[in-house]
């Protein structure tokens, strides 16, 4: 089973404006055919009203949407050949799943040998065969939006829009979707957008992220890049749990070079930032990635730098163990805190002093002010939104 | 307060359906925080509710410092109970819901300032402080459940229930709070109950974790417990990011009194410890469950076909089909796996454990 042809949606200088309040800011965007964007923020930054825009469900203030280079400004969404899929499943209780699926066929009047083709078709892609007869009020949530999944399927939509399709499943039934959802984009060619709060969700399926914020793209780019060269701090805490650490530090000269002063050690800087390297007396923030910490007993080699400190607090994460240490020489009064990510389960408890390494390549350099990554300049690809 | 802690004993509500929720038995200490994790319809919020004394239960008892609920009037109960729904006033602004528990009539009267002082810590703690003045149709979803989490913390409670408080909210926060009512709820002297669909975030906030399936109690013990040593094939199923493979075979005598799982594409020889144990249960049908970080690309052990695959940035995840199951891997690696590719697989015997076939229990 084939789609039609996919197409590509791009997005140029797109404001909503609802008068007392602006939910998209001027987003320019690209979803490429045949693959899937996500759309990825907190609540209220102007993800759902993007989509919204995008189904033609929610008019534009201004700015363009065009699929294939089109214009679809005039277009009602009837005409738009876009398929839906909601977080509620949206699906027809008192119908079988035969029949819901069947539906969108059955409205525009297709014969009656067709419906039964196409609609056995989804049925075998989807694995829902041998509950095809059943109703789908019976049926798990994770079942129902396969339902729902495949209803969209079956017009063989051009785009296909998941609204945070796996918001209401149950932890098992997400894991399970979310690789059904991807596999069938992948295989099927579909150009599609999900719309989620949830970062792993984004993560998992999506080819390309946009992360918003404030009506705002933040920066837009693959799940690997995000995660490796986050733009700005935003992002570095957005993607990744736990949160990225972000700890206030200076960079300084010295006689050797260029060091990072930070809360509780300095560290010279590595061959790996020159751009930190021309830039002495500056305040920056440092981040660093929980899993990049490991437990040592004091004695590392190379690029790794320590800290010690002491367990303020243990969570069982099953194969790992998060820590978060209060730093050891953080002034009186102000405790500074990192979470570390180390197998698990880890003997430790509360009170018990560590000392964790990590090697200083793997630490990201913010602009203290903007908040912007320094290192962005030296480091192709990054996708910051225009 | 200063007591023995909560305590159910046989607790059960049964349905005309013939459907049951217990006998729950389970005790929280003062200062613990236990979690009951499973999956929906499981019997969480039906167990929270008769705690509350939302629903009266069919049998069995609640007590909370030996003093049995079913003889207090519900306002005396000192019960601080965190709806999923969230049931906020949509009458009353985000600052007024949070105070709302602390001008109860029941209640001792305090000065304005000191329930203005209360309400606002917590909500600076939830990041909402902004949104004080709007009323809850105005909020998302997210906004609204950290709203309902400040209307039960602010309270002075004998025990604080909290139904699913923090399932709607973002990674980042999710991880923030968790920590924060951790740490919280454990310096309080009184009991705290929490229920998640999650088992994730239950093993990663409680001091012991209940999981609840089809109204029972399979197993209640300390996170690492329920995490390395499942009781059920049905523990072993919800509880993983991602959770347990399982896979049906049989446990067989090889020569030289070896013991092997062999299933459908697998035959695994068992390691010492756990072959002693199972050959003293002898061959049989069994389960067998493999962590997902325990199996690894490259080994000799099995061989899969790739279904999807997805990339975490630390690690990846290999959904893959063995011979009609399907199983999941999480891998350090990071390189594209395609779709119906061929994978030859290793698996750690430190990631694996066997439960009886007809039994249900581990072996």
């Amino acid at each position: 089973m084939r789609g039609a042809p996919a197409m590509s949606i791009s997005l140029r200088g797109l404001i909503k404006d609802y008068g007392d309040f602006v939910a998209v800011r001027g987003v320019d965007l690209d979803c490429p055919t045949g693959q899937m964007l996500g759309l990825l923020g907190p609540s209220g930054c102007g993800k759902s009203t993007t989509l919204k825009m995008i189904a033609g469900i929610e008019e534009v203030t201004s700015g363009h949407i065009l699929f294939s280079g089109r214009e679809v400004h005039a277009l009602p969404p009837g005409a738009r050949n876009i398929a839906m899929v909601f977080e509620d499943y949206a699906l027809y209780a008192h119908l079988s799943v035969f029949e819901n699926i069947a539906f969108p066929l059955r409205v525009s009047h297709r014969p009656k040998a067709e419906i039964a083709q196409r609609v056995g078709a989804i049925l075998k892609l989807l694995r829902l065969e041998a509950i095809q007869h059943e109703r789908v009020r019976k049926l798990s949530g994770g079942a129902q939006q396969r339902v729902s999944i495949g209803r969209a399927l079956v017009r063989k939509p051009e785009v296909i829009l998941f609204d945070e399709p796996l918001s209401h499943l149950d932890a098992d039934q997400k894991v399970q979707l979310r690789s059904e959802i991807k596999r069938l984009q992948q295989l099927q060619g579909l150009t599609s957008i999900l719309v989620t709060h949830d970062q792993t969700e984004a993560i998992a399926m999506c080819d390309v992220i946009a992360v918003m914020n404030d009506g705002e793209l933040e920066q837009v780019a693959t799940p690997q890049t995000l995660y490796d060269t986050p733009a700005n701090t935003f992002v570095a805490q957005f993607i990744g749990e736990p949160p990225m650490n972000l700890l206030s530090a200076r960079l300084e000269r010295t006689a050797g070079g260029v060091v990072i002063d930070g809360p509780t050690w300095r560290l010279p800087i590595s061959d790996r930032h020159p751009v930190l390297r021309s830039m002495s007396g500056k305040d920056v923030t440092l981040g660093l990635r929980p899993e990049a910490f490991w437990l040592t007993d004091g004695a590392v080699s190379g690029t790794a730098a320590t800290v010690t400190g002491k367990v303020r607090f243990r969570e069982h994460r099953g194969d790992t163990d998060v820590l978060l240490v209060a730093l050891e020489g953080a002034p009186e009064g102000a405790e500074i805190h990192v979470s570390a990510d180390v197998p698990g389960p880890s003997p430790l408890r509360e009170d018990d002093r560590v000392c964790l390494a990590f090697d200083d390549s793997k630490i990201s350099v913010f602009e203290r002010d903007s908040g912007r990554n320094m290192e962005l300049d030296t480091v192709a690809g990054v996708g910051i939104a225009a | 307060m200063t007591h023995d802690g909560l305590h159910l004993h046989g607790l059960t509500r049964r349905y005309a359906n013939s459907g049951r929720i217990g006998p729950l038995d389970l005790d929280i200490r003062p200062g613990e925080i236990v979690a009951m994790t499973g999956p929906s319809g499981a019997g969480k919020s039906t167990t929270c509710r008769m705690i509350s004394g939302l629903e009266r239960p069919d049998a069995g008892s609640v007590t909370l410092g030996g003093t049995n609920f079913a003889r207090l009037p519900v306002p005396q109960r000192g019960v601080a109970h965190m709806f999923e729904s969230y049931a906020l006033y949509s009458h009353l602004n985000v600052a007024q819901n949070v105070a709302f528990p602390l001008k109860a009539p029941s209640r001792p009267k305090l000065p304005a300032a000191e329930i203005e002082a209360r309400a606002n810590a917590l909500l600076e703690v939830a990041q909402i402080a902004h949104l004080k003045h709007r009323k809850p149709g105005e909020l998302s979803g997210g906004q609204k459940q950290r709203v309902a989490l400040c209307r039960c913390l602010v309270q002075d409670a004998a025990i604080y229930l909290l139904d699913e408080p923090i399932s709607h909210l973002d990674a980042k926060l999710r991880n923030e709070l968790r920590g924060w009512i951790r740490r919280r709820q454990t310096g309080l002297e009184v009991p705290t109950f929490w229920f998640t669909p999650d088992a994730m975030e239950a093993l990663s906030v409680a001091d012991r974790v209940a999981v609840i399936i089809g109204g029972e109690i399979a197993q209640f013990a300390a996170p690492e417990e329920i995490y390395f040593n499942p009781a059920t094939p049905d523990v072993a199923r919800i509880v993983g990011d991602p959770a347990m493979n399982l896979i049906d075979g049989r446990l067989e005598s090889r020569d030289g009194g070896a013991m092997a799982f062999a299933g459908p594409g697998i035959d695994l020889r068992l390691d010492d410890a756990l072959a002693a144990r199972a050959s003293a249960r002898g061959p049989r049908d069994v389960v067998l469950g493999i962590r997902p970080s325990a199996m690894q690309v490259g080994g000799e052990d099995a061989r899969v076909q790739v279904y999807s695959w997805e990339p975490f940035g630390k690690y990846s995840i290999i959904t893959a089909m063995l011979d009609g199951t399907m199983v999941r891997m999480k891998t350090p690696r990071l390189d594209r796996f395609d779709a119906n590719a061929l994978l030859d697989i290793a698996i750690d015997r430190q990631g694996v454990v066997l439960f009886d076939g007809a039994t249900r229990r581990a072996i």
